[in-house]
């Protein structure tokens, strides 16, 4: 049961890379990919995610999220989190991403790996290996998050390539 | 006002040098510094104190040799420093380190809260907001500039693609970056008067922490394994005339479909 949540504020391309990943480690996992569009007016934009690889999309359309704050955006995904509980979450590692990562991981009580530029399941545990450079990009490493649940990621953009989209999915 | 600065201590990268045989890092006879983010995050803390008064405290979670970072923070300028050393601390995740810190936080008191954006080893830039969640407090990453005004701050942060300037109510948490200042020198004053003050250490009990919530055993992550980038591998080389060598580029890159 891999439930992957993509977070994403405008139509930013790390989210499409994200969704591409996220799809394969779902299929890894046998697991469903389900986007997060959390934003104002953003509707039109879930049909995007779908053709990208979202099996679903949790739309929050509030005009309190119109602009990114801390509080109102840890709160929507965090709420998402407790109600869905999610197998892992990734976000992306914008200068935004990277305010709200930690935010949410520490609410959630789990860890999370910053700025992953690798990323794979355990054949035999089914954990997420999530590979990230350290030490300036000196040193590699690979961390997991074994008793912890959601295991989250911050993915570095222009890492992951963006998939082709594919206008027949619904 | 009691302002806190979380410092780390951090070997110097420039002069990191990894064992080829094990691919770890040899930190023995490597230089320690103060974080550079950290040093900003001192010096505005420093900058506030003159312009409005206020007792600045430096706090670090390291190993007894992170005193070096703290006695150099009282050379710049700081009232006081904390160590919060423990053995149960060691191995800590981002998860475990950031509630070490906010608890130390707690026990001391504090109107406002500095931290660097990104330690250049652990190089994660989590550890800031994760304080901020355990304290349940405001917060702003990426500043590069600090106004302080009645019972709030004005600051700006940095974005990708710009700016936005914000209005925190007090207490609050600022992760800071290098474009905010220029970090001062230690003075000679207080290379003087460094060693004689006093630096109060913390433990696990003194924070009122039990030994499963952290170091390694309260870490959600564990690292599985670290390696180096293996070299990359060696490119072509041509040695024709700028003519040729355009035609090459552009066959080159058609080839990859770029162009
Ligand atoms: C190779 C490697 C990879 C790692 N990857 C991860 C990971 O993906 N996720 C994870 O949770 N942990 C990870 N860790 C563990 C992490 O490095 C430690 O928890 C470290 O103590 C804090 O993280 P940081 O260095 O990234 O700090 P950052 O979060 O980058 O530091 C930001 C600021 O927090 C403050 N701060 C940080 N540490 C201290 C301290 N000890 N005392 C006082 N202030 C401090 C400073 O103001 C600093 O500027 C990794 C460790 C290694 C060796």
């Amino acid at each position: 049961m891999g439930y992957c949540g993509t977070k994403r504020w405008k139509s930013s391309k790390v989210s499409l890379e994200l969704l591409g990943k996220a799809r394969e480690i779902a299929e890894k996992l046998d697991g469903e990919v389900v986007a997060v569009l959390l934003g104002y007016e953003v509707e039109k934009l879930t049909d995007t995610l779908i053709h990208h690889g979202a099996d679903r999309v949790i739309l929050i359309d509030n005009i309190n999220l119109k602009h990114y704050t801390t509080d109102a955006y840890t709160k929507a995904i965090c709420e998402v989190a407790k109600e869905k509980n999610p197998e892992i979450i990734f976000i992306g590692a914008t200068y935004i991403g990277r305010d709200l990562g930690p935010r949410v991981a520490a609410r959630l009580k789990t860890g999370l790996t910053a700025d992953c530029t690798g990323l794979d399941v355990d054949d035999e545990t089914k954990n997420l290996l999530m590979t990230r450079p350290a030490f300036g990009g000196n040193i590699m490493a690979t961390i997991e998050c074994p008793n912890h649940r959601p295991q989250m990621s911050t993915v570095r953009p222009g890492v992951f390539s963006v998939p082709c989209a594919d206008y027949g999915r619904e | 006002m009691n302002i806190l600065v979380f410092i780390k201590q951090v070997p110097d990268t420039n002069e990191v040098r990894i064992d080829p045989k094990t691919g770890t890092l040899i930190r023995e006879g490597v230089p320690s510094i103060i974080n550079p983010d950290d040093m900003n995050a001192i010096e505005e803390a420093l900058r506030i104190k003159e312009e409005v008064g206020a007792k600045v405290t430096v706090v670090t979670m390291g190993p007894q040799q992170a005193e070096k970072a703290l006695r150099e923070a009282l050379a710049m300028g700081v009232d006081e420093a904390v160590l919060l050393t423990d053995r149960a601390f060691a191995g800590a995740d981002t998860w475990a380190t950031s509630l070490v810190l906010a608890k130390a936080a707690e026990k001391l008191g504090y109107d406002l809260i500095f931290a660097g954006r990104q330690a250049i080893d652990g190089d994660t830039a989590q550890v800031g907001p994760e304080i901020a969640e355990h304290l349940n407090l405001p917060q702003v990453t990426y500043v590069e500039k600090v106004e302080v005004l009645d019972g709030e701050v004005r600051v700006r942060r940095a974005l990708e693609d710009g700016y936005e300037t914000l209005r925190v109510k007090l207490p609050c948490l600022l992760t800071c970056i290098k474009e905010l200042n220029n970090p001062r020198y230690m003075n000679i004053y207080d290379i003087f008067t460094c060693y004689s003050k006093e630096i109060k250490v913390m433990g696990l009990s003194d924070l009122e922490l039990q030994k499963e919530e952290v170091g390694l055993i309260g870490s959600p992550t564990k690292v599985k394994k670290s390696f180096t980038k293996g070299p990359k591998a060696q490119g072509e080389k041509y040695d024709v005339p700028a003519l040729e060598a355009a035609n090459i580029i552009t066959e080159k890159l058609k080839g990859m479909h770029l162009i």
